[in-house]
């Protein structure tokens, strides 16, 4: 056996206490994020059950009000023009309530693992046109302007989930203009580089802090909260969105708008039916595990 | 035959998970990702879920992207058809080894495999088959009448992959 001598064994004594000293440190880092992550879910357990409570006003405040709406046509109490002024208010209240119970709906199936693509495709100018066109009076309440922007003209098609794209498209657009400032302008640009489809939906609002712009993707979160909350909503919207980009082989991103405002830009690439990679079999290494035998 | 083009076939995406009374054939690619197959060994069927990550840290949804709610969904799902959990078997693949990682430590791929054996052994499920680790991605088809699954490992980098 080699002999050690003390240099040796001072030398293995320091090397031994400096690992040690890192393993501290990193199990001090790791403590720390831990703390950090549980204080994370207590907040999301305790957004959840605001969510529940509020979920009664945010659906029985519309639905009342279309109940009293029609009560009063049925009831044979409005001529012919008021009865088109109420049509329009219900539509607007139902349009609300609809778009609302859709990302319940979304969120709860993201959550479940339930959904599933069905991969087409997509005339995109038509769909954000789709969704302008769909959100023009909520957009004309606070007379915003909605401005589409397309440098490559009006054929641009993608191979992507019509249903999941047009989501993510609303849920933008919807945010967009509920923050923006009144009387202002909310642009959608369109363009295709590299393969990829990207949009931006940009407004002219207060803006997001940078401390704050993770955020927001997060379920259940709205920056203004408790008495100050101005915003309707559930903080879904967003979360649904990030999620969805992402099944779609996408990214989102957030950006301060020049001057005032926000940019959320999405970016997705071409989606598969089938088969998303090359699956080209590495030196024939094919496995079957169990086959024909039971498990 | 393990696989017949005109049978039901579903393509399962990273971050959800699949469960069906019926035989189905259930395609997914792992890179760093992990899939676990569980196979109801007295009524014949099973699912497979899809997970990216180990754990859910409160941001975004939380979806069956991360394992610790993947595999509690997967098993309550497979419960909710009627399947006992004594009578679920397990396989577990993926978990390959991302290159150019900062922290050996944190390793995703090792994490996701480890998350899978701490849960499916704390739910007394026994994984009777795995293939995971390495340095490549892998894609599998999962019968989820007989629980058998077909794997094949890619030759593409997991870098490459992004599953």
């Amino acid at each position: 056996m080699e002999k050690i001598d003390d240099e040796m064994l001072l030398e293995e004594l320091k090397k031994r206490l400096e690992e040690n000293r890192i393993a501290v440190g990193n199990l001090r880092t790791m403590t720390q994020n831990l703390e950090a992550v549980n204080e994370k879910l207590r907040q999301s357990e305790s957004l959840k059950s605001d969510f529940l409570s509020n979920i009664r006003n945010e659906i029985n405040n519309p639905l009342a009000s279309i109940m009293g709406l029609t009560k009063q046509v049925v009831d044979k109490k409005a001529d012919a023009d008021r009865a088109r002024e109420i049509a329009g208010m219900v539509y607007h209240e139902a349009f609300d309530l609809d778009f609302q119970l859709r990302n319940i709906f979304a969120a709860a199936e993201l959550e479940a693992g339930e959904t599933t693509p069905s991969v087409a495709l997509v005339d995109v100018a038509a769909l954000v046109r789709n969704q302008i066109a769909a959100f023009g009076h909520k957009a004309s309440e606070k007379r915003v302007s909605l401005e589409y922007v397309c440098p490559d003209g009006d054929g641009i098609t993608f191979k992507t989930d019509p249903e999941w794209l047009q989501k993510v498209v609303a849920n933008l657009l919807a945010n967009a203009i509920e923050f923006c400032h009144e009387g202002r302008k909310v642009t959608l640009r369109v363009w295709q580089e590299k393969g990829r489809l990207n949009i931006a939906i940009a407004d002219e609002g207060p803006g997001i802090a940078e401390a704050d712009r993770k955020k927001v993707f997060d379920r259940f979160v709205q920056l203004d909260t408790g008495v100050r909350k101005r915003h309707k909503g559930h903080g879904l919207g967003l979360s649904i969105a990030k999620a969805l980009v992402e099944m779609m082989n996408g990214s989102i991103s957030l950006a301060g708008n020049e001057g005032n405002g926000c940019v959320f830009t999405m970016s997705l690439a071409e989606m598969e039916t089938g088969q998303p990679v090359d699956v080209t079999s590495g030196d024939g290494n094919e496995f079957i595990f169990g086959d024909g035998t039971k498990f | 035959m393990l696989y017949h083009p005109d049978e039901n076939s579903h393509y399962l995406l990273a971050g959800s998970l699949f469960v069906h009374e019926e035989r189905h054939f259930v395609t997914t690619v792992l890179g760093s990702c992990v899939s676990v197959c569980l196979w109801d060994c007295v009524r014949s069927r099973g699912g497979i879920n899809h997970y990216m990550l180990p754990f859910w840290n409160g941001e975004g949804l939380a979806s069956p992207k991360y394992g610790n709610i993947a595999i509690t969904k997967l098993i309550e799902k497979l419960q909710q058809l009627g399947s006992e959990k004594r009578n679920l078997r397990a396989k577990v693949f993926g978990g390959g080894i991302v290159l150019n990682v900062t922290n050996p430590f944190m390793n995703i791929g090792e994490r996701n495999i480890q998350l899978a054996e701490d849960m499916l052994h704390s739910e007394n499920i026994p994984i009777i088959g795995a293939d995971t680790g390495g340095k490549f991605g892998r894609k599998l088809i999962f019968n989820t009448e007989s629980g058998s699954v077909f794997l094949k490992k890619l030759t593409k980098q997991i870098d490459d992959i992004r599953l």
